[in-house]
């Protein structure tokens, strides 16, 4: 049986061996961006099982390894159950929310009326409810006044919005996962989709038994999972050379002919000057930059032209690479020239890391002012402070990233840092910085989980209700917003997240220009219709989605509004493009500074009236320089059975076993030239950090490349990705670098007949 | 009226004429950037508004801490001063200038005339405050100099003029907003970049601040990437606030404020625990997919046996 879109129906599930289970809620799967529908099964008031939603249209019935094994987390000892102190010995003990609420707002409340709003930041998550981040975004522009507020979503899909505003005037992706199955030809960038897109990559290998069959290929540094279970064509470059990688393609699109005039003329800008950039980029130009042999470089332009329709997406192995955003805007650009764009089976595809990373980008939550809205439009901010009745004149703050929040807490300016279901005591790069950091700060953490990497380093944790235990929204990559459902209770003390952000609204005072309390609702529904109204109106606009719609539903695309009130499968139908200077989120950003035109320069001397901009720019390479003492460059990424920092997924019997510990992955030519056999104790040193772990000798990386899985990062020892990587992000996008570090390989210990799994003291 | 009622009712009497200030000079300069052309004045003006909202919010919390509901509104001032700063900066730059300056030597006398008074935290937050009014009033007065070449005004300034601008112009640095003299020379960019200017000093200060893995790096880069990654570093937040308190406040007759980096403030903790695995005596469920035939198939039945995954790792 097949779907409205062309997917055939499967049917996955996980349940507690001899448990009947009763009931089975209806939900969303809480990792990745994919945004599957769930069903959670609860048998005597904990969830027993879950089982892939039939008939959803974004997996109908499948789900992946992760999102079959999630729930096992939910039940583990390790549990936040009761908000602990750090007491004076050092020692975090149990505490009252009354005493642990009042020493936040102790905190906060001395930090901001002695420094100002750089002393104290918030610092979230992709993994919250859209009502969550909603509220914590308006406590934090409309109540607190700070900027200091981003999510971890920096981290993963940043580059995404940076990459939308700068090509088409404004974040939304605007294509839908249908068109896997409309599309003759689809491009992978950085995207092992076979181990963090699994869902997604099932559609698209059913799709490739479809009337389209289409071609499929993968531009990534390692030979993955991806390529060996369904390229048919692997372009290998070398880390960090996408920009050039892309524009030699842009630039063959364009000599082959094989590029939409029409299109290029009436609806995009800059042609000239894009079509300069990209041609110096020439095949010899690409193989000596890349790697990339001329005759697999002419054959991907090849297939990518002449097909019909295509779709490209893009994951880390372009965000979190060097030049994230220049890499991004090239795909949005190659598909620009084609004309691929608003119309099924075409799309660039870019994407997002976590279930609600959207959701972080429409409401605020990762320091941008909500529902798009440009933090240096007047008129953007007037509205928005008519809409909660704050003064306009507190508004408009500049956003700052994460990054550079970590920074002003490593030089002090920051002293109050709240964290909020993330665990940047391992995702963060120059990893051990950022731990004397983490120590150095009043840090609270916010978690499911007391025994986080970053919450053994808080002053204060305040155990928070996790997936399935409570009610609101995610969004998906494709526009996609779905209501999950409370299907159990918390355990202990622990409160939502929604919860404890409304007690903290409520002991600090805030309030709105008429002395009401800046937060009035009190539930999940109350705040998603606050946020109807806010996006009213806006690109990403809910304002005709109500909860009783979208439970009735497999969630509903945005724009939902009178006008669209089932949503819209794909923006830039017209095709029209915001960027305006009254509707654009952002004035266009220098990609290689990251400095913004002012609205006056952009308004009377860039503005494209409508029209998408032919984003280019010349490849550079990575900062982070190889020479004799690092001669190999590291690259991190993730494994199909964990996800982020394992605190979830490290509690699965299945997923732990499947993937047990760090590992290097080393080429064999490498490893002869130093002597180290698969499964022998290597040292991966950096100019900054360095890692311990088994070799894993093969072909999987290329020669002059190891590659180091960086979910890994127990305190006290040498596991983590991250202690390699610089401190060094997208000018941009203020994504973080995580896939450049040049190091050095030494052998520790030879283990004779050893496997690099089962090496002990790795796991 | 209770002794938190009186309270509130001092601190407002306080609190209420600055608010009411720094929020109508908030409007002024809104006003202002609306007719700005030039980028470096623009970003000026966005800086001197990020340091009212930062008094302001101060302000604020004050009041809120006392249980006392701030009034945010800025009244009839903030009407004059809005169409006073419109019509200014239709007149000229030096007029913006003026207004401002004016504006911004009575909060500081506001503000002195506060800490006088004050104790604790109060004392702390408008102590933070007037530095940052002092540090706004001597850029517009250094500006006001520059531009007017008039005796009297650089007279004012707690340093000769020289120190404030290297050049023959009142150029506005994208870090100091000053143009001070340096050896690594000013850094500029234009058209088809959005205008970018960091003057010679900023230049010097920030090849300082790079950290030293990547500062030992720097002579490799090309010479194109280096200036856009110094660049980049300027106009970061800690950059700037590092101009302000280490520059601006000394020009401004104040000694330097430098805060205490957080790894001197850094304890050991005591326990660390690795990432526990699964509870003990929890097993895997039973596990049901139907696996369809073809390529999905394939892929399928790798992706749930580890090995065959393993084998692309």
């Amino acid at each position: 049986m097949l779907t409205q879109a062309g997917m055939p129906s499967r049917s996955f599930s996980q349940q507690d061996a001899g448990v009947d289970i009763p009931q089975w809620v209806p939900s969303t799967c809480g990792l990745c961006s994919i945004g599957c529908g769930v069903e959670i099964g609860v048998a005597g008031g904990v969830i027993a099982g879950v089982r892939g939603r039939a008939g959803h249209p974004v997996n109908d019935g499948r789900l992946g390894p992760k999102g079959l094994n999630q729930y096992f987390a939910n039940r583990h000892p390790s549990r936040a159950t009761s908000p602990l102190i750090r007491a004076t010995a050092g020692k975090l003990v149990p505490a009252s929310w009354d005493e642990a609420m009042q020493l936040v707002v102790d905190q906060f409340n001395d930090a901001l009326a002695t420094e100002g709003p750089d002393a104290v930041a918030i610092y979230n998550s992709g993994q919250l409810l859209l009502e969550e981040y909603y509220t914590l975004g308006k406590i934090a522009r409309g109540g607190l006044g700070i900027a200091t507020i981003d999510a971890n979503t920096r981290l993963c899909t940043a580059t995404t919005a940076s990459a939308l505003m700068e090509s088409f005037g404004a974040d939304g992706p605007p294509g839908a996962y249908e068109d896997l199955e409309k599309t003759e030809c689809i491009v992978l960038v950085g995207h092992n989709a076979a181990e963090q897109s699994t869902v997604l990559w099932m559609r698209i290998l059913a799709a490739k038994q479809g009337p389209l069959h289409p071609k499929i290929i993968v531009i990534d540094p390692r030979r993955t999972l991806t390529v060996t279970t369904g390229a048919d064509l692997h372009l290998a470059l070398r880390p960090g050379t996408n920009v050039a990688l892309l524009n030699g393609i842009c630039n063959l699109l364009i000599e082959n002919g094989t590029i939409d005039e029409q299109f290029i003329a009436r609806h995009t800008s800059k042609f000239n000057q894009f079509r300069e950039i990209v041609s110096r980029s020439t095949p010899d130009h690409v193989e000596a930059t890349c790697g990339i042999p001329q005759a697999q470089l002419r054959t991907a332009a090849d297939w990518i032209g002449r097909s019909k329709t295509t779709v490209t997406t893009c994951l880390q192995g372009v965000y979190q690479s060097n030049q994230a955003t220049a890499a991004a805007c090239a795909v949005n650009s190659m598909h620009l020239l084609m004309g691929k764009i608003g119309r099924p089976g075409c799309a660039p595809m870019q994407f997002a890391g976590q279930p609600s990373s959207m959701n972080t980008r429409e409401t605020g939550a990762d320091g941008t002012y909500p529902a798009y809205r440009n933090w240096e439009d007047q008129n953007h901010m007037r509205d928005l402070a008519k809409r909660w009745n704050v003064p306009v004149e507190l508004l408009g703050k500049k956003p700052i990233g994460a990054p550079e929040i970590f920074e002003l807490c490593e030089h002090g300016y920051t002293k109050v840092l709240w964290n909020i279901g993330t665990n940047p005591a391992v995702s963060m790069m120059n990893r051990s910085t950022h731990l004397r950091t983490l120590n150095g700060v009043f840090l609270i953490v916010q978690d499911c989980f007391a025994d986080t990497e970053t919450a053994q380093l808080a002053d204060v944790v305040l155990p928070s209700a996790m997936w399935g235990e409570k009610t609101g929204c995610m969004t998906n990559a494709e526009r996609r917003c779905t209501l999950l459902r409370k299907a159990v209770d918390p355990p202990g003390e622990a409160r939502s997240d929604l919860e404890i952000f409304l007690d903290f609204s409520r002991r600090m005072n805030l309030r709105d220009r008429s002395g009401a309390p800046l937060i009035r609702y009190t539930d999940p529904e109350g705040a998603f219709n606050e946020w109807r109204e806010v996006s009213r109106g806006c690109i990403p606009d809910y304002s005709g989605m109500t909860y009783e719609k979208l439970a009735g539903s497999g969630g509903i695309q945005w724009p939902c509004n009178d006008a669209h009130p089932d949503g819209t499968v794909r923006l830039y139908t017209d095709p029209h493009f915001p960027t305006e200077w009254q509707i654009s989120e952002s004035y266009e950003k220098d990609l290689e500074t990251g400095h913004e035109h002012t609205l006056n320069e952009y308004r009377k001397k860039r503005d494209p009236r409508g029209r998408a901009v032919l984003v280019a720019a010349d490849y550079q390479p990575p900062l982070d320089t190889t020479d004799d003492r690092f001669p190999l460059i590291a690259i991190s990424g993730r494994q199909a059975y964990h996800w982020h920092t394992r605190t979830k997924t490290a509690k699965a019997p299945q997923l732990q076993e499947a993937a047990p510990a760090v590992f290097v992955a080393v080429n064999e030519a490498d490893a002869e030239a130093l002597g180290i056999l698969d499964g022998d104790r290597v040292r991966i040193v950096s100019r900054r950090g360095s890692v311990v772990a088994p070799a894993k000798v093969g072909d999987v990386v290329p020669a002059g490349v190891v590659f180091v899985p960086f979910h890994y990062g127990d305190l006290g020892q040498e596991h983590a990705a991250n202690n390699l990587m610089p401190q060094t992000w997208d000018p941009v996008s203020k994504q973080p670098v995580q896939k450049s570090a040049a190091v050095r390989l030494e052998r520790i210990e030879a283990i004779a007949g050893g496997q690099w799994w089962q090496v002990e003291g790795t796991r | 009226m209770t002794s938190q009622q009186a309270a509130i009712a001092s601190l407002r009497e306080t609190v209420q004429p600055l608010m009411t200030r720094e929020i109508a000079g908030i409007a002024a300069i809104d006003a202002a950037l609306a007719h700005e052309s030039a980028a470096d004045y623009v970003v000026m003006f966005q800086g001197a508004k990020n340091g009212k909202q930062a008094n302001v919010e101060q302000l604020t919390t004050l009041l809120r801490m006392q249980g006392g509901i701030p009034d945010e509104r800025g009244g009839i001032r903030k009407v004059l001063t809005m169409t006073q700063a419109a019509v200014s900066s239709r007149v000229s730059t030096i007029a913006t200038l003026r207004a401002m300056q004016l504006a911004e030597a009575a909060l500081v006398k506001l503000y002195s005339a506060a800490l006088d008074e004050a104790s604790d935290l109060a004392e702390r937050a408008f102590r933070k405050a007037l530095g940052r009014a002092m540090v706004h009033a001597h850029l517009l007065t250094a500006h006001i100099a520059k531009r007017s070449g008039t005796e009297a005004d650089a007279k004012v300034l707690p340093a000769p003029l020289l120190d404030y601008f290297a050049g023959a112009d009142a150029r506005a640095c994208m870090r100091c907003h000053l143009d001070r003299p340096g050896r690594a020379g000013a850094l500029e960019r234009r058209n088809p970049h959005p205008y970018t200017y960091i003057c010679a000093a900023c230049h010097d200060e920030v090849l300082g601040e790079f950290p030293t893995d990547l500062a030992s790096q720097m002579d490799r880069w090309p010479s194109a990437v280096r200036e856009a990654k110094v660049l980049q570093h300027a106009i970061g937040r800690v950059s700037k606030l590092n101009a302000i308190g280490r520059v601006l406040y000394p020009l401004a007759g104040l000694p330097p404020e430098v805060p205490v980096p957080a790894a001197e403030r850094a304890v050991i903790v005591p326990a660390m625990t690795p990432t526990p695995g699964p509870a003990q005596g929890e097993r895997a469920g039973t596990i049901d997919i139907e696996i369809p035939n073809g390529l999905e198939a394939d892929y399928i039945r790798n992706l749930f046996s580890a090995r065959e995954v393993w084998r692309n790792w």
